[in-house]
């Protein structure tokens, strides 16, 4: 029977190994590329684990926990894919990225994420403007938008399609202090994103 | 972030809140007998009194809850703060319910799906995906009444008593056999499971008899109030048309839900069931109103935002269909435009053509939207058309000065 507890317990203890959980991103130093995409985080970030619908190239970082704050990292997803996995069974789908993309359509793949992945109804972008990324010619714009909870959110977005690539950072949290609270170190991080050879 | 978050006005489905639902499951096993739905009519009366409130300690529990649930509705961002459209849709109901107009207040949500549903203390949400799929009045009309057949029935409250005494039942047996089961050394695992299941399966019987009655009810209340019966079931078969549309697009088989684990009849036996009653209702001779005009001139302040909810879900059959439906009284600037973005975020080979054919039928109409000179201007750059997508958003500039989107028009304008 002691035999049997300490196989039990020694499974458990495996299993709990197994079990997906975030890691520290620590600040200062330049962050594991996700995909080619490198950037060099301020204050600490939590990596969350890979979802079921995670894409190899988009990690999801946070401080306060995804509800609060978070940013997802986009490192040059390639024409014909997605920024999400496919729901194999839905007739609603997020939009595959193209290379032949125009910012305004990478506005409109991003809207569509968050109407259908994250659930958000009254998601209203603004200020689409031409700024840099990761050296290349790039764009960014804002947006709010609400959950089932009615918690008001804000989001930025910067992005760039390079060699036919997609990188992005689109970051989002509560409206009310933790946008604010976030959005310097996710700036920084914007400024000095660059794209690995 | 999670996919789905739990809030309070979700969690009005567990509290008792009576709804639409499209839904797949059992083919009801209806008599279509002229005597046997004659009998079924007479048989529906109210069993709310105008005026009512909860006497029973739990009843008065669960409207406490209700209470505060539509007080968050009431202030949400999502609701629809349309007086005139609110306004239209509580005196429609308020025609259907007769004398217990006063206990019933009418909420549009934002929220492009088909649903409506009706809380036991008289609250009613109607999504503005439910509203921008009617046809006429009269289809609306029928869900509203399907609604207040629930509430005059008290399906909702019975409904929760039985679901939580079921859940009572569930906990009291599996108690009892483990209980049982451990001092005679048997394991009931499987009998308890066996016993939980049949609770289950009785609760989804009894809410699609529920939703059965509603209809029927609905439908007296829809005949009452001088509308075609038939609303009822066309509503039905254009629900079913644009499912089987949604799945071809993407091919697929329209989803089939478990025959047993429904919560509501088919679809498909909802129409036929309704389509059955309306013509014994309709035999008559009476004549009916569908009230096409002043359903959408009601709407028509609202159609575009509604649409566009709709389109930016990329399902574009289901878009499609819809647009195809708005547009049987004629196309105009919107129509065309919104097709050009169901092509445009459906993004399949061929589909840049097809996006640049709408919207250069959409900027053939006065009433395009800026948008649509905007998305023509660059699906004609992408097509090698420099000068003339320039000029297409040099037009949207000139129709929007104000765009904020103004700086990257003119980056690509400067290009």
């Amino acid at each position: 029977m002691t035999k049997m507890r300490t196989l039990t317990l020694a499974g458990l203890v495996l299993l709990a190994g197994c079990a997906p959980s975030y890691s520290l991103v620590m600040p200062g130093t330049p962050a594991p590329a996700v995909g080619q995409l490198v950037v060099t985080p301020q204050t600490a970030w939590n990596r969350a684990p890979k979802g079921a619908n995670d894409v190899a190239l988009a990690q999801v970082w946070s401080r306060n926990g995804p509800n609060l704050d978070r940013i997802m990292l986009i490192g040059g997803v390639r024409g014909g894919e997605s920024i999400v996995k496919p729901q194999s069974k839905a007739a609603a789908q997020v939009p595959k990225f193209e290379a032949t993309m125009q910012p305004q359509d990478v506005l409109s793949l991003v809207e569509t994420y968050y109407r259908l992945a994250a659930g958000s109804i009254n998601f209203k972008a603004s200020g689409l403007r031409p700024e840099r990324f990761a050296g290349q010619p790039g764009f960014s714009f804002d947006y709010d938008y609400v959950l089932a909870d009615d918690v008001a959110r804000k989001g930025r977005a910067n992005g760039a399609v390079y060699d036919g690539k997609l990188y992005l950072i689109v970051f989002d949290a509560a409206a009310m202090h933790y946008f604010d609270a976030a959005a310097p170190d996710v700036a920084q991080m914007v400024s000095g994103a660059r794209i690995a050879g | 972030m999670t996919v789905s978050m739990l809030s309070r006005r979700a969690m009005l489905g567990g509290m008792g809140a009576g709804c639409l639902c499209c839904a797949g499951g059992v083919r009801a096993a209806t008599g279509f007998s002229a005597d046997a739905m004659a009998s079924e009519m007479q048989r529906l009366s109210p069993l709310v009194v105008p005026g009512f409130r909860p006497g029973d300690n739990d009843e008065r529990g669960l409207w406490q809850s209700l209470e505060k649930a539509e007080a968050d509705i009431a202030d949400s961002p999502l609701r629809v703060r349309d007086p005139a459209l609110e306004g239209y849709v509580q005196r429609l109901t308020e025609g259907l319910i007769g004398d217990n107009k006063q206990d019933i207040r009418c909420y549009i949500v934002r929220q492009p799906v088909m649903n409506a549903s009706m809380a036991p203390n008289g609250m009613m949400q109607v999504y503005s995906g439910a509203l921008l799929r009617f046809r006429d009045e009269a289809e609306l009309a029928a869900v509203l009444g399907h609604e207040c057949g629930h509430y005059l029935r008290r399906h909702q409250i019975s409904s929760w008593r039985q679901r939580r005494n079921a859940a009572a039942w569930t906990s009291f047996l599996t108690v009892g056999l483990t209980i049982a089961g451990g001092a005679a050394g048997i394991n009931n695992g499987s009998t308890i499971q066996s016993l939980n299941e049949s609770l289950a399966l009785s609760i989804f019987q009894y809410q699609r008899a529920q939703e059965s009655e509603a209809d029927t009810y609905g439908l007296k209340l829809l005949e009452a109030a001088g509308y075609q019966p038939e609303a009822a079931s066309q509503f039905w078969r254009g629900m079913i048309a644009e499912q089987s549309a949604g799945a071809r697009m993407r091919g697929q088989r329209k989803e089939r839900p478990s025959i047993l684990f429904a919560s509501h009849p088919s679809d498909e036996s909802r129409m036929f069931t309704l389509a059955a009653e309306a013509q014994f209702l309709a035999a008559s001779g009476k004549s009916y109103r569908d009230g096409r005009a002043a359903y959408h001139a009601a709407l028509s302040p609202l159609i575009s935002a509604f649409l566009d909810d709709q389109v930016k879900l990329n399902d574009p059959g289901a878009s499609l269909f819809i647009i195809d439906r708005l547009a049987t009284d004629g196309w105009n600037g919107l129509l065309h435009y919104q097709t050009g973005e169901v092509y445009r975020l459906r993004g399949e080979s061929g589909d840049g053509a097809l996006a640049l054919a709408a919207y250069r039928d959409a900027v053939g109409f006065a009433d395009a939207p800026a948008q649509a000179y905007r998305a023509f201007g660059y699906g004609l750059l992408k097509t090698g058309a420099g000068d003339d997508g320039k000029a297409q958003l040099r037009r949207y500039l000139a129709m929007a000065p104000q765009a904020d989107d103004r700086a990257m028009i003119e980056f690509t304008l400067n290009q």
